[in-house]
């Protein structure tokens, strides 16, 4: 089930075909074509460091939010279903919703920061639209992070910290000592899957900026859906797809090496 | 375990009833189009007086249901529906600029329908509209709206800067919009848009005396009236005369910009002024109005327009039924009546109307712009590519990343490949 259409997705990436135009063979074209594209570029460099932003500050505060409410008396599991909120949310009613915060001429985001003299017109400046994309994207899916790290938290057994108290040591390492090292690996995999979806950002983006302006805001998914449904150019598209594929197995090969090394690392 | 096993099939038969209960009614029919299509369509907007012209039709033959989106997920939808066995849609509405060779192949040839059963005075229908749309000697789409820029203007914003008359030549009308705003900042000149139909851009190329696109594809970016073009966008943007979401705006903004008269003055269809002054949505009900764009260096109107037409996808499995809605929707008084509830007639007979004579005071200017219009964009397989260009390369201009000379080199060198050969 997965293998045919991705071998056929493969295929129409080595032709050239368009609404009503059966698919021609043309070679690899159509990879030459994207990959001496400029905007193919622009939105592989988009996608590194939102990409990167997105996972890393979403691990972090994960980490800092598990930690948090890991430590609460009481009330965590009140804590811990609020933080699960936006996952609850539709993603397209959740981007729109920040999008009218964010609104330049009438959103409290952008009126509040006004008041505070900075002018986060993201609708003109580029780099204001991917820090707005990025905190959208943190925020719709920190509750993935978070439930991974969280369990990861709890499972360390009681008796290390009780030790390490008697030993007189401080919260930091506390931390550092004993937490870290054993939700390592929980953090690998949620950074793995972090990776993967946060590849194929779409709807961030498109709902928000559509790419611009003028494309500077575009991500590869964004990329591949221009490509194969404003223009028609479903070879273009395979192509795309297939680069991002590669790329997110590159990713992936390097964490899940990460992973094994740690996991096997005193076997 | 037993109480999971029946919690599953509680969600499996709930599951299974939203299905039971969700198909529309037994004869009914999928039209996609934009929403304007349904309201000028079914007369729901308010202020306007055409009432419902679906009604006849669906008392005899069913339930219409209208799919709506902007104008390039129609597209959008309705190709990739197109490309299957069977479709889902049974009519759509197709605008010109996305007409080429390969999609005909997809479309429903209509003059047998035409000749078995057919449009009541079908010849008032504009000819050279239905040419547009005849290929390989088969005619694809009924015509159904024209969408003839005209100049909208907020009459009460400008009496109140003491502006009483409305320019005679497009440079006065640039000059005005960027007065408009250093009178009163809060006030900006042209409420418009760049993104995937920049139109904006195309009338302004007409009124600086030069077609961006020629129909027989010459393009003109690097002619030295276009360059003057993109130069006088850019003095319109960083002066006020154009509004500040230029770039990102979209309808609804031109929309809520003019009827909050957070602008002044838009290149718009003339059937937008309606919308425009709905008293439950515009600050200004009754003062926004319509004139025929003013005069080009040569005197000419620079009239822009495009065209709607109603197609039939080759995969329908609804024919019949849609060209009967095609019958209702395009006979002269269903004409008249969608015009009065603010479509662009397609019959130039309509405008003689004196229901649209009455409600209508631009109609007799509106009748002379859309006799002197020039289709804004040609079709082509890569007309939506191109106009993304155009856009991409004059939005980089205004954001002072390069020059109008660069942006107009960069026009020509990208959209240049993407033509059809001559």
């Amino acid at each position: 089930m997965l293998a045919g259409p991705a071998v056929y997705v493969l295929w129409l990436s080595f032709t050239v075909s368009n609404f009503g135009q059966n698919p021609q063979f043309v070679g690899w074209q159509n990879y030459a074509a994207i990959l001496t594209d400029r905007y193919f570029w622009t939105a592989a460099w988009n996608t590194f460091i939102v990409v990167n932003a997105v996972v890393y500050i979403e691990l972090l505060l994960a980490v800092l939010v598990a930690l948090v409410i890991a430590s609460l008396k009481t009330g965590r599991m009140l804590m811990f279903a609020v933080v699960l909120v936006p996952y609850g949310i539709s993603e397209v009613v959740g981007v729109l919703s920040w999008r009218f915060l964010a609104d330049p001429s009438v959103g409290l985001i952008t009126k509040t920061l006004a008041m505070i003299g900075i002018d986060f017109n993201w609708t003109l400046n580029p780099e204001a639209a991917l820090v707005l994309i990025t905190t959208i994207s943190i925020w719709h899916h920190l509750p993935f992070s978070f439930v991974i790290i969280y369990a990861a938290i709890i499972s360390v057994p009681g008796e290390l910290y009780e030790a390490s108290r008697v030993d007189g040591a401080t919260k930091w390492q506390e931390f550092w000592l004993i937490t870290a090292p054993i939700i390592v690996p929980a953090a690998l995999l949620a950074i793995i899957f972090r990776y993967v979806f946060a590849f194929r950002m779409f709807s961030e983006v498109w709902l928000v900026t559509q790419g611009g302006p003028i494309r500077l805001t575009e991500v590869l998914g964004t990329y591949l859906y221009r490509t194969g449904f404003r223009y028609s150019d479903f070879g273009g598209a395979a192509a795309t797809g297939w680069l991002m594929v590669l790329g997110s197995l590159l990713l992936a090969a390097i964490y899940l090496r990460a992973i094994y090394r740690s996991a096997f690392r005193d076997a | 375990m037993k109480k999971s096993i029946g919690l599953l099939a509680l969600a499996a038969s709930l599951s299974l009833s939203v299905f039971a209960v969700s198909p529309a009614s037994a004869q009914s029919i999928n039209v996609l189009g934009h929403r304007v299509h349904q309201s000028v369509s079914t007369g729901e907007s308010a202020g306007t007086t055409g009432g419902d012209v679906t009604e006849a039709w669906r008392s005899d033959n069913g339930d219409i249901n209208w799919i709506t989106a902007d104008v390039t997920p129609i597209h959008d939808r309705l190709f990739r529906e197109m490309t299957l066995d069977a479709g889902n849609i049974d009519l759509a509405f197709f605008l010109n600029r996305f007409v080429s060779p390969d999609v005909f192949e997809l479309l429903e040839p209509l003059d047998g329908y035409q000749a078995e059963n057919p449009i009541e005075g079908f010849d008032g229908l504009s000819q050279g509209m239905r040419d547009a749309m005849t290929y390989d000697g088969k005619l694809y789409g009924i015509p159904f709206r024209h969408a003839t820029n005209a100049l909208i203007y907020n009459s009460k914003i400008l009496a109140d800067q003491g502006i009483e008359s409305i320019p005679e030549t497009f440079a006065e009308l640039v000059d005005l919009a960027i007065a408009i705003h250093e009178k009163n900042p809060e006030v900006y000149g042209f409420a418009n848009h760049s993104g995937t139909s920049p139109t904006f851009i195309l009338n302004l190329a007409l009124a600086h005396g030069v077609q961006f696109l020629e129909p027989d594809y010459t393009l003109n970016a690097e002619t030295p009236e276009f360059i003057e073009t993109l130069e006088t966008l850019k003095r319109l943007y960083d002066n006020g005369g154009l509004v500040r979401d230029y770039i990102s705006g979209n309808l609804d903004t031109i929309i809520a910009d003019m009827q909050a008269g957070r602008a002044a003055l838009s290149l718009n269809p003339f059937g937008r002024v309606a919308v425009l002054n709905d008293a439950a949505l515009s600050r200004f009900p009754g003062d926004i109005k319509a004139v025929a764009v003013p005069a080009d260096p040569n005197g000419v109107t620079p009239a822009q327009t495009e065209v709607w037409y109603l197609v039939i996808p080759k995969n329908s499995t609804n024919k019949e039924l849609a060209w009967s809605l095609i019958r209702a929707l395009s006979s002269p008084e269903a004409t008249v009546r969608e015009a009065l509830n603010g479509n662009g007639p397609v019959r130039s007979g309509a405008y003689q109307d004196p229901r649209i004579v009455a409600a209508n005071p631009a109609a007799e200017e509106e009748a002379q712009s859309v006799a002197s219009a020039r289709v804004a964009f040609p079709g082509f397989d890569q007309a939506a590519r191109a106009q993304e260009i155009l856009s991409e390369e004059a939005d980089a201009m205004l954001l002072g990343r390069q020059t109008a000379a660069e942006a107009a080199a960069n026009m020509q060198a990208r959209i240049s490949p993407l033509l059809p050969a001559k």
